[in-house]
């Protein structure tokens, strides 16, 4: 037997090099995002150097300084306190359409994909309809004409939004439907919805929180984009797509003040969708090793 | 290293693997998959290599083409090919060596081919791609074609086909052909025929050991059938947990086995021509090589196990010429192992079928099902069969794929509705599960129950084993106190320890997953149990401890059984009478003895034709 004669010297030196590992240090990154923002959201008042709504009216478009860290905008509000100021917006909403979403793609999605037949053939239309409508478009208007406002906007978009999730979960459910241990627990006895809430509900929630991860990071580039739209949030909140739109002027004299925000926007729903991809590969299979 | 005996004049050897170790590494931590396995192969010349899964005989192959799966290695050792150590080669000098000098097919013959890539494309791909001639279009079609007749396609238009039009056994030959297409000196085949039918299997064997005789190369045929290695190879290495146990020539192997676990291995092996009085099962399953470390690898399931061999790993030692056993007490066990084969290969009484009588406990009449989008083809799943049971009687339906037989087993539990025919179980017609009143549902659920094939996802994965068992229980309404006792009484029926009731599928092995969904079953007492081929995934070893299973359960609770499966020597162990299905129909049925013994059928007849024996 030859001493460590291996097949490893000529493996690539990415791997060698620990480079594989890549893909966990994107992952701590969004951790590392998510909890800063959570933390903003709930602490954020403890850690606040200036009001977000108080106006410095002779310290105007600032460019970063000690003082104001990431400036000031046009009315002299300092725009790190206003980005603090916003996260707990940047949470909520999403989470809400995010929580819906998931709630009716997981029942109306397993329903349509263990029952088959009729119920199937109308949830599908249903979906097929939802899917039609253009969502932010539609919020636009309804935002638009009944007068905006960020709960309102947050109702429309969890009502337009759960249609790709039932899809989603129904494929899921008819492949789960087809194993021996649902077809087991059909010829056992155990009662449908059982088998469809509990049996495959369990066996399909990595797929389940991966799709509502993604929702939350699509509601919240989508509620942005309404407050960017003036449609969102009303005047003076701070809210991270509202100062997108409310700093563009300022684009020359303080940057920071357009892209805090955009950053901000940009890393959370990253982050968010990182997460989600995570948690898929993490827990989906897992119970099917030892093959 | 072994010559085989009658070869006068040292053949070169071909292929020399020397003390290969493969892990799994994964930052800190390894684990041993393989561990310090040598074998050779000359030119010319046939070997086995034979291991359960897990044993690490499909890994030391893929080793030796470099093909190992990510974060699997070989760490040590020496794979000597044409002079060269593989292991040392670059990606892709590797890869050169691939296809044309050592070539592999796989298992799957459903998945090996590209679906987009018609069947001569995959030939012409190869044959353009080597290094000697480059080949014109026209040339490699022509090529292809001769290839193809080579491995038995003779049809032209076959060339032109893609894969799924094509049978399992077709795409076996053309994955062969591809194989072949480098020219290859040593074929690597990866149990080829275990995913085919009996008949099937029978043929591609059959092709593989004149294919090899046509071009005397070598070939190395990997494969967890003592039965398959006996009728193809020359020399049998027989690898447990990551080690050689014995290596032998095929013909002192079958005779009389110097290992314990290759003894355990043939004895559970189901007899094709008799029925055992008992059917010796190995206990236990195969363990990590990590966790044998410093001692005999089989000494936890071996009968004969003393001290010395837990004190360190026995070496492989030649003990006659051509023979090498890596146990270390051979010499005194020699002949108690003779009687422990002579034991189990004593056949049973012959199983008295009492016949079916004027009312059955079943009785199926001229069931048809034809699936939507099946009529165009012709051929319904179930083309007017006709079965009955008596109650506590066990019966088999045998069949290759395509013969409906699991449809018909699916029928009988309301999984399937019948497109025409009727179903009579103990008195209530049972042919349409959904228009039964809610009292005849539940009865016939605690009448009738089924145990699926695959035991990896027969259980739900996010469930303990408890709670499935008490699942069941409280739906069919058992008395709430009852239940905790109840559930340790199923799990003692199965042979499992009380402790699994905590345990996840996960952390279960494939028998025990078995024995889990058998003891689902029983909890509802059930009267009939249909098997839809309830042992064919498992290991041959693991196969003999639930048949036996099945056998003990019967003398209990006086269960029957309609027993599904393509396997002769199964049906031979557990059924009193069988019917044989082919496409859609019954071709032949009656007593398991007289049908098996003098077939009346043609299809019958090939059936039992088919099955491996040895080429002596």
């Amino acid at each position: 037997m030859s001493a460590i004669a291996s097949a490893t010297p000529r493996r690539s030196i990415l791997r060698r090099s620990g480079f594989h590992r890549m893909p966990s240090v994107f992952l701590i990154a969004s951790w590392a995002i998510i909890g800063t923002v959570v933390f903003m959201a709930i602490f954020g008042s403890l850690i606040q150097t200036h009001d977000p709504a108080e106006q410095d009216l002779l310290n105007t478009s600032a460019p970063p300084s000690a003082e104001h860290l990431l400036g000031t905008d046009a009315l002299g509000r300092d725009i790190m306190a206003r980005i603090i100021a916003g996260a707990p917006a940047a949470i909520t909403g999403p989470l809400v359409v995010a929580v819906t979403g998931l709630l009716m793609a997981s029942s109306l999605g397993i329903l349509s994909g263990y029952m088959g037949g009729t119920i199937d053939m109308v949830i599908q239309r249903f979906v097929d309809f939802m899917f039609a409508l253009p969502g932010l478009l539609i919020a636009i208007v309804i935002v638009g004409v009944v007068g905006g406002g960020y709960w309102l906007a947050v109702l429309v978009l969890s009502l337009l939004n759960f249609a790709g999730g039932v899809r989603i979960l129904r494929g899921a459910s008819l492949e789960q439907r087809a194993l021996p241990y649902v077809e087991a627990a059909r010829t056992l006895g155990v009662p449908r919805h059982r088998i469809m809430y509990s049996h495959i509900w369990r066996n399909i929630a990595p797929i389940v929180f991966a799709s509502a991860a993604l929702d939350f990071a699509l509601a919240l580039v989508a509620l942005s984009s309404l407050s960017y739209l003036g449609l969102g949030t009303s005047p003076g909140v701070p809210e991270w797509g509202r100062m997108l739109a409310e700093n563009q002027a300022l684009l020359f004299t303080n940057p920071a003040g357009v892209l805090a925000p955009g950053l901000a926007i940009v890393l959370f729903a990253t982050a968010v969708t990182i997460i989600g991809d995570w948690i898929y590969d993490r827990f989906s299979f897992s119970g099917r090793t030892g093959r | 290293m072994v010559e085989p005996v009658a070869d006068p004049p040292p053949a070169p050897q071909l292929l020399a693997v020397d003390g290969l170790r493969v892990e799994y590494v994964a930052g800190a931590t390894r684990r041993t998959l393989v561990d310090g396995v040598s074998f050779h192969v000359d030119r010319g010349e046939t070997i086995a290599i034979v291991g359960e899964s897990g044993s690490g005989k499909t890994l030391s192959a893929r080793a030796m083409i470099r093909l190992l799966p990510t974060g699997v290695e070989a760490t040590a050792g020496e794979v000597f090919l044409a002079g060269r150590d593989v292991l040392q080669l670059s990606a892709r000098e590797g890869a050169r060596l691939r296809g044309n000098r050592i070539s592999m097919i796989f298992q799957d013959p459903f998945t090996m081919l590209n679906p987009v890539l018609r069947c001569a494309g995959h030939i012409e791909e190869v044959l353009r791609t080597r290094d000697t001639g480059r080949l014109g279009k026209k040339e490699a079609k022509q090529e292809a074609l001769r290839r193809l007749a080579e491995v038995g396609i003779d049809d032209p238009t076959a060339a032109g086909r893609y894969p799924f039009q094509l049978s399992g056994g077709m795409r076996q030959r053309v994955g062969l052909a591809a194989a072949l297409a480098g020219d290859p000196e040593l074929l690597i085949a990866d149990e080829p025929s275990t995913a085919l039918d009996v008949t099937t299997q029978a043929e591609i064997l059959e092709l593989l050991k004149s294919v090899q005789r046509a071009r005397g190369m070598g070939l190395i045929l990997i494969t967890h059938d003592l039965r398959v290695a006996f009728s193809v190879a020359d020399r049998v290495y027989v690898l447990y947990a990551g080690a050689l146990v014995e290596v032998s020539h095929a013909a002192g192997l079958e005779q009389e086995p110097l290992h314990p676990y290759s003894l355990g291995l043939l004895l559970s092996e189901p007899a094709t021509e008799f029925r055992q009085h008992k059917l010796l099962a190995v206990d236990g399953s195969v363990p990590a090589p990590d966790d044998v470390q410093g001692q005999c690898s089989f000494a936890a399931r071996c009968r004969w196990v003393a001290p010395e061999c837990l004190s360190a790993r026995p070496p492989l030692l030649e003990i006659a010429p051509g023979r090498f056993t890596a146990c270390r007490r051979i010499e005194d066990i020699r002949s108690e192992m003779v009687v422990v084969r002579n034991e189990v290969r004593a056949p049973a009484a012959t199983v008295a079928s009492p016949g079916v009588s004027e009312t059955p406990f079943v009785t199926i009449t001229d069931l048809r099902k034809v699936f939507a989008g099946q009529s165009r083809a012709g051929v319904p799943a179930l083309a007017g069969v006709s079965v009955s049971l008596e109650m506590g009687e066990s019966v088999g339906i045998v069949g290759e794929s395509g013969s409906g037989k699991t449809t018909l087993g699916r029928c009988l539990v309301g999984l399937e509705t019948p497109t025409s025919g009727g179903i009579t179980i103990d008195g209530i017609d049972a042919a349409d599960y959904s228009t039964l009143s809610r009292d005849d549902r539940a009865r016939l659920r605690r009448t009738v129950q089924i145990v699926f094939q695959d035991p990896y996802s027969t259980l739900d994965a996010t469930q303990t084993i408890g709670a499935a068992l008490q699942e069941v229980l409280r739906v069919n309404g058992y008395e709430r106190g009852r239940v905790k006792a109840r559930v340790d009484e199923l799990l003692e029926c199965v042979g499992l320890p009380l402790g699994y009731g905590k345990r996840r599928p996960a952390a279960l092995s494939g028998g025990e997953r078995q024995r889990v969904a058998i003891a689902r079953t029983l909890a509802v007492e059930p009267k009939l149990l249909v098997c839809d081929e309830p042992v064919s995934a498992l290991d041959v070893s693991v196969q003999a401890q639930i048949l036996n299973l099945f056998r003990e359960l019967r003398e209990q609770f006086g269960l029957g059984y309609l027993f599904i499966t393509h396997d002769l020597a199964v049906v031979r162990q557990v059924v009193d009478r069988v019917y044989v299905l082919h496409q859609g129909k019954v071709v032949e049925e009656g007593p398991v003895d007289r049908v098996l013994d003098r077939p009346e059928h043609p299809y019958t007849e090939r059936l039992i034709a088919s099955i491996p024996r040895s080429a002596a």
